[in-house]
């Protein structure tokens, strides 16, 4: 009767340890942008990890301490061998927040809380801690890591109080507008982005004078901030095109990447 | 006993007609009751919630931004907690979560929900009172190495006090450091620069802390002991 108690102990043990290692091999984080792959649980525990204490700081201003396990961010990086200059975490939850790379240093994927396994209640299995950031920026339920540069991403930056980075698919979650013009002597109609919207996501700052576009050949073109910003019929398609209707062709600049507020 | 049960029967009518009013600011103060908002047009956001098993939470109420204009919207609950958004980010005023009321420990009976698109779920205030529609060159906003981006119109200098205090917009001054508090700067933050209409003035922040100089509306945000008028933006860096 013994062996037969033992006998199942042991296989219940044994068929436990599988169905947690099936559990981490499922949970995966894609890896997209500039490089492509995808990170399991497994995976990220095999990588040198560190533990340390962080304070969680809300946004009422209550702080929370825990310890955490993770790896951190750059080796991740290093394993894809990429360096972007911006970097999104996307939830499964649908919430997201884009850094950039430098404010990443003390950024760590991490999967132990308080000495075990992050709890789904907690954002595990694997969380996005920032030691040196706010926590609503410590994302639970991590499920991609968008990596981003002017490869692949329209930067909006300088006097804005937010710094917006946008990939094609980004630009489908704000409004679509339609405008029919005049392009090179015929009519043709376009759809994309109002540079107004974007501009005003991004905060502009009060003291805006002027805007400049640049291309990804660094071709540039500058007006004045609210000559642009009081146009909503100004657009930016999804392949990064600026539809600048009334104006000469050499101001609609293609490829575009950057758009510095000044 | 028939005395009892009609005192308790009382009780239970008196709690389930408990009216939550709230405030609507523009140039004008407007107060509503739950009831009058449910007449507006509804509109719906749903939230994905990872739990056992991932599902999609359906929140019902009022787009904001079909009750006022402006480029900003502030939030501000019972508690005088403070979110400024964009107004053209989809943000309803829910009263309704699964078909049900909001319940009291969900922040209800009313609540903003946020398109998940936009920012953190600490946007989705609670206990709503005031929705108030700002225009931001009129405004004092606070950026940079802060938790919380935050307008402050002149009246919102009171959310520092009570509700009360912002509907009558009983006070013009407040001190800089509950602005700063309020905002949450970064641990790594060393300077302030106070930008007005055609000039920027930097400080370190440390020793502005300290002083903590009073921030007065008087045609315009001035801080008046460090010779600061028309004050329209605070960058922290």
């Amino acid at each position: 009767m013994k062996r037969i108690i033992v006998g199942i102990l042991a296989l219940s043990l044994l068929l436990g340890c599988i169905s947690e290692q099936k559990e981490e091999v499922k949970y995966t984080i894609n890896i997209t942008g500039l490089a492509e792959g995808k990170l399991t649980l497994t995976d990220l525990k095999a990588m040198p990890s560190e533990e340390f204490n962080a304070i969680l700081v809300k946004s009422t201003g209550t702080e929370i301490e825990n310890s955490w396990k993770g790896v951190l961010l750059s080796n991740v990086l290093q394993k894809y061998n990429v360096t972007p200059d911006y970097v999104t975490f996307v939830a499964i939850d649908g919430y997201m927040s884009t850094m950039e790379l430098s404010d990443l240093g003390n950024a760590y994927l991490c999967y132990e809380m308080d000495g075990k396994d992050i709890s789904q209640e907690d954002g595990g299995p694997i969380r996005l801690v920032i030691t040196d950031q706010p926590g609503k920026l410590w994302l639970k339920f991590l499920k991609e890591i968008k990596l981003l540069g002017k490869e692949n991403s329209i930067i909006i930056k300088g006097k804005t109080k937010v710094t917006l980075v946008l990939t094609e698919e980004d630009l489908d979650l704000f409004d679509q507008k339609s405008i029919t013009t005049e392009y090179k002597g015929e009519t043709k109609s376009f759809e994309g982005v109002s540079v107004t919207a974007l501009l005003n996501r991004a905060r502009y700052e009060e003291d805006a004078e002027k805007i400049k576009f640049t291309t990804a050949d660094e071709y540039t073109i500058e007006f004045d901030f609210d000559e642009i910003f009081s146009n909503e019929d100004i657009l930016i398609t999804k392949e990064f095109r600026l539809i600048m209707p009334g104006y000469e062709s050499k101001y609609w600049a293609k490829d575009l990447r950057e758009i510095e507020v000044l | 006993m028939k005395k009892f049960l009609s005192i308790f029967l009382l009780f239970i009518i008196l709690g389930c007609t408990e009216e939550w009013n709230f405030y609507i600011i523009d140039d004008n103060v407007k107060e509503y009751s739950l009831s009058e908002l449910k007449n507006f047009e509804t509109d719906v956001i749903y939230e994905t919630v990872v739990g056992k098993e991932i599902r999609k939470v359906k929140w019902e109420g009022v787009a904001s931004n079909t009750l006022g204009e402006g480029d900003i919207i502030n939030y501000i609950s019972e508690d005088l907690y403070l979110v400024s958004a964009p107004y053209n980010v989809d943000v309803i005023l829910a009263y309704k979560k699964e078909g049900e009321n909001i319940l009291k420990e969900e922040g209800g009976p009313l609540k903003i929900a946020v398109d998940p698109n936009y920012g953190c779920k600490c946007n989705w205030l609670k206990y709503l009172k005031i929705v108030e529609f700002i225009n931001s060159k009129n405004s004092l906003s606070i950026y940079g190495e802060v938790t919380n981006i935050l307008y402050f119109s002149p009246r919102d200098l009171n959310v520092f006090y009570s509700i009360e205090d912002i509907i009558e917009n009983r006070y013009n001054r407040v001190s800089l450091n509950k602005i700063l508090d309020k905002a949450i700067y970064k641990d790594k933050a060393e300077k302030i620069t106070f930008v007005t209409e055609n000039d920027r003035k930097t400080f370190d922040l440390h020793e502005i802390k300290n002083i903590d100089p009073e921030v007065i509306y008087e045609e315009g945000f001035n801080i008046p002991s460090l010779n600061l008028e028309n004050i329209i933006a605070i960058k922290i860096e």
